[in-house]
């Protein structure tokens, strides 16, 4: 197969652009591609500051890379989630993300979890769930008030998450499993912050997550291979690997399902009801905006 | 040609491959041939193929090696596919993709490198390739 480009040998095929690219081609169309998605869907400009969060792994580590890349002012957060089963999996994700961030002089916000709120994520999920269940819904929780709090403090305009394609086609046939048309209206490539949140935003939302792994391999990138112990048998990758069985029989169908849906929400088929849009209240410890008057879910959870 | 008395002293001696395993071991060598490898028997010092026929050795030193009674086996021809602690086997000339397909494996989940550098699906496998496959799906 031959770079469509230049007609050297091609390194990755996509077959769902039928488009061949060889290494140095395929480092210049992603970063294109992706400040392409970034001014379609208005996500921000350059003279806004940007927060990645970063957590080691080969997207958010790319991310960073095409960003700077790209030329916008993109710090770094990382998230230290006390995570360790054995693998070591937080340490090291830190250390990758502390090695890239020097790498390429760019700052970097490093929140230890365990040293501000008092335990690490296993342990306030054994505390709130008495260890029922896997720690990721406390994990999210977590993730995301850290996230809006740094944006806040520190005068971040957007929040940039690595989701690609494969996350948000696998979190959208999940919502579409159980027709939760809630969740459905929010997803997308940008969400609008509103009460002193910043906005929250996926450059990446429109590439493969095969095509991403090829670019953070290609670009010498070095990620954190081993996942996250607590997402193995995870519904996401149970998804993710039905939608590549699709996808392998119809090249372009998991695009098709992600941007098809993002068409008919534009065009109105799922029309916000007016209870979705209850009004939101500041939490009274944090000040984050939460849906019932009164503490939000992480203070909650952080006061029992 | 073997007279039918031999076929038959030699148990299973027929073209079809499930008599072919009860062979005894000990008669059952891996020659060189004139440009492909098959395998043949030794009987009575001299080689046949399993339709019976008469095969001389090209190299004679193979052939008093066979003769002597030593076994030669060649190395197979393979490829080998690496994903985690996973390793599959496959014969050389066919393509990637199809490779990955044999073993269930779906392309669109996984990135294949060979020394280090990736190679795309519809490369030919040679022998002696080693293919490391790289998971791209992570969950979270
Ligand atoms: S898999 Fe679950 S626990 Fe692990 S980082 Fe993701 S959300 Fe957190
Ligand atoms: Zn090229
Ligand atoms: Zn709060």
């Amino acid at each position: 197969m031959k770079c469509r480009a230049c007609g050297q040998k091609a390194v990755v095929n996509m077959r769902q652009h039928k488009l061949a690219l060889c290494k140095e081609h395929y480092l210049e169309w992603i970063p294109e591609q992706t400040g392409r998605f970034i001014e379609k869907y208005k996500m921000f400009s350059h003279e806004e500051k940007v927060l990645v969060a970063v957590s080691g792994g080969k997207d958010s580590l790319s991310l960073w890379d095409i960003l700077q890349r790209l030329g916008y002012q993109a710090d770094g957060l990382y998230i230290c989630l006390g995570i360790d089963e054995g693998l070591n999996y937080s340490a090291e994700s830190q250390r990758l993300t502390g090695k890239f961030a020097a790498a390429h002089s760019l700052k970097l916000h490093i929140v230890d979890v365990q040293k501000e709120y008092g335990s690490t994520i296993p342990e306030f999920s054994l505390k709130s769930h008495r260890g029922r269940l896997k720690p990721c819904s406390v994990c999210g929780l977590v993730k995301r008030h850290v996230m809006n709090r740094v944006a806040r403090d520190f005068g971040y305009d957007v929040l940039a998450t690595g989701h690609n394609l494969d996350d948000e086609a696998a979190v959208l046939f999940g919502n579409t499993l159980s027709w939760a048309g809630e969740y459905m209206l929010r997803q997308g490539p940008v969400l609008h912050g509103n009460s002193g949140l910043a906005r929250k935003v996926k450059p990446l939302c429109r590439i493969y997550e095969r095509e991403m792994l090829a670019y953070a391999l290609l670009r010498g990138i070095e990620y954190i291979y081993d996942e996250c112990p607590f997402s193995v048998g995870s519904t996401s990758i149970y998804y993710k690997q039905l939608l590549n069985k699709l996808e392998s029989d119809r090249p372009g169908a998991k695009q098709t399902f992600y941007l098809s849906f993002l068409e008919a929400r534009r065009s109105g088929l799922f029309v916000e009801r007016e209870t979705i849009q209850a009004e939101l209240h500041p939490c009274t410890n944090c000040g984050q905006p939460t849906s019932a008057p009164g503490l939000c879910s992480f203070c909650r959870m952080m006061s029992r | 040609m073997l007279t039918a008395k031999t076929r038959q002293s030699i148990s299973g001696f027929q073209n079809n491959s499930r008599s072919r395993q009860r062979i005894p071991a000990k008669y059952l060598f891996v020659l060189h041939l004139h440009k492909f490898k098959t395998e043949a028997i030794i009987f009575w010092g001299l080689c046949f193929d399993f339709n019976g026929h008469f095969v001389p050795p090209l190299d004679l030193k193979v052939y008093n090696q066979l003769r002597r009674g030593k076994i030669l086996r060649p190395r197979v021809p393979m490829v080998k596919l690496i994903l985690r602690d996973q390793e599959y086997e496959v014969r050389p000339g066919m393509t990637l993709l199809d490779a990955l397909k044999k073993n269930n494996i779906l392309s669109e989940g996984v990135l294949c490198t060979r020394n280090g550098e990736l190679v795309v699906e519809d490369e030919i496998l040679r022998d002696g390739d080693v293919i490391k496959l790289i998971a791209a799906i992570s969950g979270g």
